[in-house]
Order: C-alpha cells, then sequence, then structure tokens
C-alpha cells in the first residue's frame, strides 16, 4: 500500500512540475504568441541555480577539476534564486533574441536552449559537467522518508496552484488582453498605444521565471542534477502537453501534462525494458508522442480545451 | 606552429563548409517555396547518414551505390513527409507556417528515435578506404575529405543548373518567387512543391553521409547539423539559397578556427553566437535579396 | 492659431521608388479633412508617415506643435494621434468587447503587479472603460455584437469596430482610412452623423481617407488630393470639385 501511494506521489509531483513548465511556455506562446524552442535552457538555469546554491560544499578533486562551488544553502533560498535567475536570463536573452519574429525566435531560442546544456557540460567548475552534482536537500529530508516525500508532494502542488492563479490573473486582466492583442496583430496593438517591445519582455521574462522554479522544484525532486537531462526533448514534451491540452489557456495547459506526462510518459515507465533492445520502449514513446503531435494538429488543433473568449463580467 | 593549426583549421573549415552548403541550399530551396522551416531536415540529414551506413557497412555495398539509394531513401522521405504531414495539415486545418514548424518538430523527433531504436547511440563510421593526407596548396587533405568537398561542390553547381536552366527550375523558381502568379500563368505547383521536397530532402541525405564521411554518424548529428544550417541560411539571408552557400562557408570556417583557438568544444555555440549577432545587425542576413 | 496636425515637405522612398513626394497638409483643429485620391496615390502611405510606422525620408510632420516623425506608432498614439486601418484589423480571436477594451489608455491592469494583486483601483477602472466602450458601440450600432469573436462580424460591423475601438484610446484626433467601406448605406449614415457629433461635442479632427464622393463631399470642411504622392489640390468641397487637375486625375474614377 505504502509504494502504491509513493508512486502515486511521484507521479503527481513530476507532473506537477511539468505543469508549471507547461503554464511557463502558455505564457510565452498562448498567451503572447512567442514562438519559444528554448524553454528548457531556463529550466537548466533555474536547476543549476537551485543545485549551487543548495549543494553541499566540498573540496573534491574530480577529473582533475576542484569543484569548490556549494553553499549549502537551504531548499528555500535555491528555490527564489532559481526563479531570480531565470527572470534574469529571460531579461539578458530576451533583450537580443525578442527582436526576432516568429520563426526567427523559434531557431534562436533552440540554439540557445543548446547553447547553455553546452555551458553545464563544460563549465565544470561551475557545474561538475556530466558527472553532475547530488545530494540534493529538500525541506525535510533529514526526516523519515514518509514525511519528506509527503511533505514536498504538497509544496510542489501549493506552488504549482499559486503559479496557475497567478497565470489566471494574467490572463483575465488588462495585461491579459495586450498580451492577447500581441498574439493576434502586433500591428494593431501597437497603433493602439501599447509598447509591444516591453509587453514581449514580461511575458518572457515571467516565462523564465516560471521555467526557474521549475527548474528548482525538479533538482530537489530528484536529488541529483546532471547536463543530460536539460535537453530539446523536454521542450518538446511540453509543446505536445500544450497542443493536448489547448493553446492559450491554463487549464488546458495543466490537462495537456497531466494527459502527456502523467500518462503517457511516466505511465509507461515501468514497462520492461526489453534486453538487447534497450532503446526500443523509450524510442517508441517519443514516437508516439511525436504521432500524438501531429494527429493533434490535424483533427483538433483546439486541444482537449479550447480557448473560450473572456466574456467581460456583469453588465446589462 | 600557429601557422600549421591556422591552415589546417582554414581547411577543414573550408572542407565543412562545402559540405555545410550542400545541405544549407536543400532547406533554403524548401523554404523558399513552401515558406516555412521544415524543422526535421536535420533529422533527415541524419537519416541519410545512417542509411549509408546500413548499405555500406552492414549490407557491405560500396560507398557509391551506398549513396545513391541513400538519396533516393531520403528523398521518398521527404515526399512522405510532405504527403502524410505538410499537405493534410494545410488543405484540412489551413496550417499557417508556425503549426507547420511545430508538426515538423514532431517530424524531427520520430526520425531521430526511429534511428535510435535501430542503431543505437553510439557513434558509426563507415567503410572506406581512407588514405593519408596529402599536399594541397597551403592545405592538408586526406582523399575522403577530398572526394566530399568535390561531390558536395558538384552536386551544388548541378543544381545551379537544374534552377537555371531546366524546365523545373524554371517553375521551381516561380513558384517560389509568387504561387498565385505561377498558377495562373499553368504552373502546376503542386507538382513543384513536391519535387521541392523530393529534391530537398535527397540533398539532406547526401549532406548526410557526406559529414559522415568528414567525420562521424551519430544519432545527434541531427539537431546539431540543424542548428548549424540555420545559422548558415540566416547567415546568408533566409530565401537566398546562394546566400546560404556563401553564409555555410563562413560559419564553417569560423566554427574550426574558433576550435583551434579557443573553446573547441563550443564549435556549434560559436556558430551560435555569430547567428545571434547577425540577426541582431542585420536580421536579413549579409546576402538577403 | 497654428494647425493641430501639419506635415512639411514630407517625403517618403521605398528603393527606388518614391512613394510621398514633398507633401504639406495641414489639418486645423477642430475640422474635418478628407484625403482622397487614386489608388496608388500614397494616401495609405501618408497615414503611416503620420502614426510613426514608417520614419519619412525628409521633411518633418508635426502634432500638437511637436515633431512626431521621429516617435514610434504607439507613441503617436499615446499622444492623441490615433489611426484606423485600411482594411479592417480586427483581433480576431477576441471579443469585441476585448478589442474596445484594450485600446483604453494608462490602464492600470496592464502592469503585472496590479494584474495579479487586482486592487479595487484597477477594478473600478476596468467598469469606467467598460461603460465608456458600451457607449460607443451603442452608437455605432453593434453593441449587440459585444460578447462576440471579432471575426464572426460582417465587413461593415467590423469597420465600425475599427473606429469604436479607435474612439476609445481618447484620441484628440482621428486617422480614418476608408471607414465606410464595406458599411451599409445606414452604418454609413450613422458614422457620418457620429463624425459630426463628435467634432461638435468632443471638438475632434478628423483626417479622413474614403472613396465614396458622397461622403467626403457632405462631411469634409477640406479636401487634400494625392496623385502619385504629391499633394495634388486643397480646398473646399466645392473648389475642389470645379479644380481641372483634379478632375482629370479622377477621369474615369468617380463613386
Amino acid at each position: 500500500m505504502e509504494g502504491i501511494i509513493t508512486f502515486v506521489m511521484s507521479i503527481v509531483t513530476i507532473v506537477a512540475i511539468y505543469s508549471i513548465l507547461s503554464l511557463a511556455l502558455n505564457i510565452r506562446w498562448g498567451f503572447t504568441g512567442l514562438l519559444d524552442f528554448g524553454i528548457v535552457g531556463f529550466f537548466a538555469i533555474g536547476a543549476y541555480t537551485s543545485a549551487i546554491l543548495t549543494s553541499p560544499a566540498s573540496e573534491e578533486i574530480v577529473f582533475g577539476f576542484k569543484h569548490s562551488l556549494g553553499y549549502g544553502f537551504p531548499f528555500i533560498v535555491g528555490f527564489f534564486a532559481a526563479a531570480l535567475a531565470g527572470a534574469l536570463a529571460g531579461y539578458l536573452i530576451g533583450t537580443p533574441a525578442l527582436r526576432l519574429r516568429g520563426d526567427y525566435l523559434a531557431i534562436m531560442t533552440i540554439g540557445l536552449s543548446e547553447v547553455i546544456r553546452y555551458l553545464a557540460l563544460n563549465e565544470k567548475w561551475l557545474t561538475r559537467g556530466a558527472q553532475g552534482i547530488r545530494n540534493l536537500p529538500r525541506p525535510l529530508s533529514g526526516y523519515s522518508v514518509i514525511l519528506d516525500t509527503l511533505f514536498y508532494f504538497i509544496l510542489v502542488c501549493i506552488i504549482l496552484l499559486i503559479l496557475y492563479f497567478i497565470s489566471q490573473r494574467i490572463y483575465n486582466s488588462p495585461l491579459g488582453r495586450v498580451l492577447k492583442g500581441i498574439r493576434e496583430d502586433e500591428i494593431v496593438t501597437e497603433a493602439l498605444g501599447k509598447k509591444i517591445v516591453g509587453f514581449r519582455m514580461l511575458s518572457f521574462v515571467t516565462g523564465a521565471a516560471y521555467a526557474g522554479m521549475a527548474g528548482s522544484l525538479w533538482v530537489h525532486y530528484s536529488g541529483a542534477i546532471q547536463p543530460h537531462e536539460f535537453v530539446p526533448d523536454i521542450t518538446f514534451l511540453i509543446w505536445v502537453s500544450l497542443v493536448i491540452g489547448g493553446i492559450g489557456n491554463n487549464k488546458g495547459a495543466i490537462l495537456g501534462t497531466l494527459v502527456l506526462i502523467g500518462i503517457i510518459h511516466q505511465g509507461t515507465r515501468f514497462l520492461p525494458t526489453i534486453p538487447g533492445y534497450t532503446y526500443l520502449i523509450p524510442g517508441l514513446r517519443v514516437i508516439f508522442i511525436g504521432v500524438i503531435l501531429i494527429i493533434c494538429l490535424r483533427f483538433r488543433p483546439q486541444g482537449l480545451i479550447p480557448e473560450k473568449a473572456v466574456k467581460m463580467g456583469k453588465e446589462k | 606552429m600557429r601557422k600549421a593549426m591556422l591552415l589546417l583549421s582554414i581547411g577543414f573549415g573550408i572542407i565543412f563548409g562545402g559540405v555545410l552548403a550542400l545541405a544549407a541550399l536543400g532547406l533554403s530551396l524548401l523554404f523558399r517555396t513552401v515558406k516555412f522551416i521544415n524543422f526535421s531536415y536535420g533529422d533527415t540529414l541524419a537519416l541519410g547518414a545512417f542509411l549509408a551506413f546500413l548499405f555500406n557497412v552492414t549490407l557491405g555495398f560500396p560507398m557509391f551505390l551506398s549513396i545513391l539509394i541513400t538519396i533516393i531513401l531520403t528523398a521518398i522521405v521527404g515526399f512522405l513527409i510532405n504527403k502524410i504531414v505538410v499537405k493534410p495539415l494545410k488543405e484540412n486545418v489551413k496550417a499557417g507556417p508556425l503549426t507547420l514548424l511545430i508538426a515538423t518538430m514532431g517530424v524531427a523527433f520520430i526520425i531521430r528515435n526511429t534511428i535510435l531504436i535501430i542503431w543505437g547511440p553510439d557513434p558509426k563510421m563507415y567503410k572506406v578506404l581512407s588514405g593519408a593526407a596529402m599536399k594541397l596548396g597551403p592545405f592538408m587533405v586526406t582523399p575522403i575529405q577530398l572526394t566530399a568537398i568535390i561531390i558536395s561542390v558538384s552536386i551544388m553547381i548541378l543544381i545551379y543548373l537544374l534552377l537555371q536552366y531546366t524546365k523545373m527550375g524554371k517553375m521551381i523558381r516561380a513558384t517560389s518567387d509568387n504561387i498565385e502568379l505561377a498558377r495562373i500563368r499553368g504552373i502546376r505547383t503542386e507538382n513543384v512543391v513536391t519535387w521541392t521536397w523530393l529534391i530537398s530532402s535527397g540533398l539532406a541525405g547526401l549532406a548526410g553521409v557526406m559529414v559522415g564521411l568528414i567525420g562521424s554518424v551519430d544519432v545527434n548529428m541531427g539537431i546539431e547539423m540543424l542548428l548549424v544550417i540555420f545559422a548558415s541560411v540566416i547567415m546568408g539571408g533566409i530565401g537566398n539559397p546562394y546566400g546560404a552557400v556563401a553564409g555555410a562557408m563562413i560559419i564553417g570556417i569560423a566554427m574550426e578556427l574558433s576550435s583551434a583557438f579557443a573553446w573547441a568544444e563550443y564549435k556549434v555555440a560559436f556558430a551560435y553566437l555569430l547567428m545571434g549577432l547577425i540577426l541582431l545587425f542585420r536580421p536579413r542576413g549579409l546576402f538577403a535579396r | 492659431m497654428s494647425p493641430l496636425l501639419e506635415t512639411k515637405e514630407v517625403t517618403k522612398d521605398f528603393g527606388g521608388l518614391r512613394a510621398v513626394n514633398h507633401c504639406s497638409i495641414a489639418v486645423e483643429k477642430g475640422s474635418i479633412c478628407g484625403l482622397i485620391g487614386p489608388n496608388g496615390a500614397g494616401k495609405t502611405t501618408l497615414f503611416n508617415l503620420l502614426t510613426g510606422t514608417y520614419k519619412p525620408t525628409s521633411g518633418s510632420v508635426y502634432f500638437k506643435n511637436e515633431r512626431i516623425d521621429g516617435l514610434e506608432p504607439h507613441e503617436t498614439c499615446l499622444r492623441g494621434l490615433v489611426r484606423t486601418f485600411q482594411i479592417a484589423r480586427e483581433l480576431k480571436n477576441m471579443t469585441v468587447l476585448e478589442n474596445m477594451l484594450l485600446a483604453s489608455k494608462d490602464q492600470l491592469g496592464e502592469h503585472l503587479i496590479y494584474a495579479v494583486i487586482k486592487p479595487k483601483k484597477m477594478v473600478a477602472q476596468e467598469k469606467t472603460n467598460l461603460e465608456k466602450a458600451l457607449q460607443i458601440l451603442e452608437i455605432v450600432g453593434i453593441k449587440h455584437l459585444r460578447q462576440e469573436l471579432a471575426t464572426n462580424l460582417s465587413g461593415g460591423q467590423r469597420k465600425m469596430l475599427e473606429v469604436a475601438r479607435a474612439l476609445m484610446a481618447d484620441p484628440e484626433m482621428l486617422l480614418l482610412d476608408e471607414p465606410t467601406s464595406g458599411a451599409n448605406l445606414d452604418e454609413t449614415k450613422n458614422l457620418m452623423k457620429y463624425i459630426e457629433t463628435l467634432r461638435k461635442e468632443q471638438e475632434l479632427t478628423f483626417l479622413i481617407v474614403e472613396h465614396k464622393m458622397e461622403v467626403i463631399m457632405n462631411l469634409c470642411d477640406k479636401i487634400f488630393v494625392m496623385n502619385s504622392g504629391e499633394n495634388l489640390a486643397e480646398g473646399t468641397p466645392h473648389e475642389v470639385q470645379q479644380n481641372p487637375q483634379v478632375i482629370e486625375a479622377y477621369l474615369g474614377k468617380e463613386k
């Protein structure tokens, strides 16, 4: 019984963390129409910031590199620092990148996310390279496993709810209106007095902060971090989640993530590995997801939960 | 010593640039005609590399034959992508370029994971006679490298001749410039699009084999090459195939130089940095139409 | 009194093509001016120069005595010079009401903190903007469509939305690009009356591009005629009608 509970909690935790990433992409693409193929890069930045700040200090010599980083800060410091680092990176990257239109932005962002991964892989003094950083703490690390897992699970869910709430508020506010206006027709929105550059940046940075937070939650969930985790495949999964769930709306983002990550990705986690064909199941999984993406785009482009027009409140 | 390294880098840069140019030409050609970015191009290139491995190493065919079969097969893959994914989306849900970009990203992952399932993640090498490096002018090249660049340049010239002087080439150019006008003038633009997919994907496959010849074949080469191809195409001015060729040479040489003098691991990142800078100051590329 | 809007020898080249050639016009505050000319005369280009969408190759644009030709389109809008588009650019997947509310200026809710916290100030402001929007929608006759997605509107209704939306932005002067194209007779009459009312009650100034002669002749105090990027003639409707050059330019191009 205990095993099943922890298993379900772990799946929900993973889905919740990925949902935050979906919300992040939704702010950029769903709300504002920014074609972002590099969300995993900000995930990585948040993850590494949190990992570096919270890992215990060590003077280990690894592959000839002395890694003395690790400040031993508590989880909460790592978490907020990850949000800030994400936002800051969003600002720095966004300043040049957001000048690009549509597909150019897509190319730029995927390139940047790969550059970030190269940095993580090669700047061993900072990130310990391919070896990665281990022994990352959680808030209740010292206590019993059940308590620790349960507390973390609840924490992640609460954070997801808060971020969902914030996303909803944004969507239904005048700010959301401007972002949607930019998505629909930049020229008109600008002609109506809105400074496009500023709003695109706001959307980009907010998405970056969300992704950073997701990164922090992720590494503390898994307890370790390695560069090879932060590959474009994650960006791909989030995109498919959004397409399935319904672009432009937050409920859809979470539902899509639940379906894709929860059922399809994690649900097949325990399929046996066929000896001699190690890559068969993982490969088929991605192929299946790719096929779902295309089928969804073809037959239900509006997703499971289509975007509903915002009906203004009570008036005559 | 420095000079030798410099020459070595530039030499290999030219070789790589030439192969990259072939790849960039293919993508640029397609983009000009269909007006959206085929995100699965890089992985089609990788597929080509792996197919050649299948024929050359696994089945033992001579390299030349393997290349020929590979080109035909990758061309067919391109044809299928258009027929199964792109056309239905365009016709039934009026998919725009952004949606098609996302859809072809899906195709890219499908191809990449098919490669992973069949061949696994370890790098592969072809079975070709490798000769010692010879001196060619100020550079040192191996026969394989020389072959690769000769093939690449020849095919690029062939494509140029095709576009300029054949009926199909003229139809492709007309469709690229203005599809409505082309249709009015009686050109069967659907056929033109199909042919462009065939040519573009065939070029991708060929380029993939070339990359495999001068380097290695591994499952991640698709995305890596795609990023570098993007850099070339954008540098050269998107929509200008010959600009892409020039862009590829610049990127190829720059990448090798950067790896010689500084960060070898950051070769691709450097190409990206270069592309980013170009985009900032000349978003239309160096040789935009 | 100096004119509200003035261009001085404004010129725009696109590569080798000169779209607008040393065009000088002056629009007085509170006047309704027309801008007519054959297709390709440079009217929309001129509008784009006025709003900052294009920067002039030479010459200058003044609004309220301030030079505005270097500004960005959102800045000219904020200064009170608001434009509509020749082909209606409704925000398709947003409702008519959302389209309207987008255009209001100085919305507190456009700031992240306010959007998330939703203080009373912001809610009150939304309410005020909503009332204003409903008022305007009522006058142009599309209030009943307020919750409809803009993409579901007819051509004429979309043009009405264009104008209504522009009014939400608190303009001092409106640049209307073919506001009645696609509108039926009633809608056209309605709009003409509304423009007159706005001029009278709010001292709004108008520069209108139009092809429908009865609209131009009956509504405008002054008409500018453009041809091949140049300011061919200007004057009252009567004067312009008699002008031989104008007649020649318009040969075969009436209604």
